[in-house]
């Protein structure tokens, strides 16, 4: 039995009918006659009667144009998944991309003594606190890197001695 | 196609958890809980890509215990810690990485219960 039943022409499956009705086919090629049967849109008087012996004619088979329903589905299926995944990449890479973005709008506010002050104070109270935590931060530095050069020394003086 | 969509939605899931907010303890500092203690100074500031946030506390060594206990709780997560005493003065300093930014935390005590605490980074380390 030929491998692509494409190949097969009508007059060949008629004669596979005809001797499948004369119990000529062993079982196996009764069992391709079927298949080739289930799957051609070849059709006649001939193989038409030997699907309706074999019972063919109740069995559910794949027709070309069911097989492209659901490819066709299937592809569909999978456009609108592709096109819901960009627009949601886009959505969170511009929502990510504008939560980075720094907002022009200042925010400047301060409390004395239990009191808001007004914006202007509030202003020049903070430039005087960030400038005392700039220097702040250059004395923690300092004072780090002193420690540090004592614990070098000390080291240092430790591998000498031994 | 397939493997690709699946790539896209594993990328997309580890950019939605790789930016985030620090959500720091001393951030709650500022929740508005010292607005009117009157000894303490409460400033904050936010512009062109800055963020400050300070106190000033007077005479209120509770409140200067509290600030470093809470700095405390954040230091698991800096990658520089300091404790250092110099000159009568106390300096706690934390440094931490948020967002590809740094986030510097300060607080000088006095044994006069005087003192002083920040937080200050660039905006992009508090998104």
């Amino acid at each position: 039995m030929k491998e692509n039943i494409s190949h097969f022409t009508l007059a060949e499956i008629e004669r596979l009918c005809r001797m499948y009705e004369d119990c000529q086919l062993s079982r196996l090629e009764e069992t391709e006659l079927e298949y080739v049967l289930l799957n051609t849109s070849l059709k006649s008087p001939v193989s038409t009667e030997t699907r309706n012996l074999m019972g063919l004619s109740s069995k559910i088979h794949l027709s070309e144009k069911d097989l492209g329903s659901r490819n066709f589905r299937i592809k569909k299926i999978w456009r609108f998944s592709a096109a819901a995944v960009i627009a949601v990449v886009v959505l969170a890479s511009g929502m990510v991309f504008f939560r980075n973005q720094s907002s022009d709008t200042e925010v400047c506010y301060a409390y004395v003594e239990g009191e808001r002050t007004g914006s202007d104070e509030a202003r020049e109270l903070a430039m005087q606190n960030i400038a005392r935590a700039e220097q702040f931060i250059q004395t923690v530095d300092a004072l780090e890197e002193a420690e540090q050069s004592k614990v070098n020394h000390f080291l240092n003086n430790s591998n000498l001695s031994e | 196609m397939k493997r690709t969509v699946f790539l896209i939605i594993i990328l997309l899931s580890c950019l939605s958890a790789f930016a985030k907010a620090p959500n720091l303890n001393v951030e709650k500092l500022f929740d508005g809980r010292y607005n009117s203690n009157r000894h303490v100074t409460v400033s904050v500031y936010k512009n062109n890509g800055n963020y400050y946030r300070g106190l000033t506390i007077e005479n209120d060594p509770a409140i200067l215990k509290k600030i470093a206990e809470t700095i405390s709780k954040d230091a698991p997560r800096g990658f520089n810690y300091s404790d250092n005493i110099n000159g009568g003065s106390r300096y706690i300093s934390l440094k931490i990485k948020s967002n590809g930014e740094t986030i510097f935390i300060g607080l000088q005590m006095e044994n006069s219960g005087n003192g002083f605490f920040f937080i200050q980074g660039k905006e992009k380390a508090f998104k």
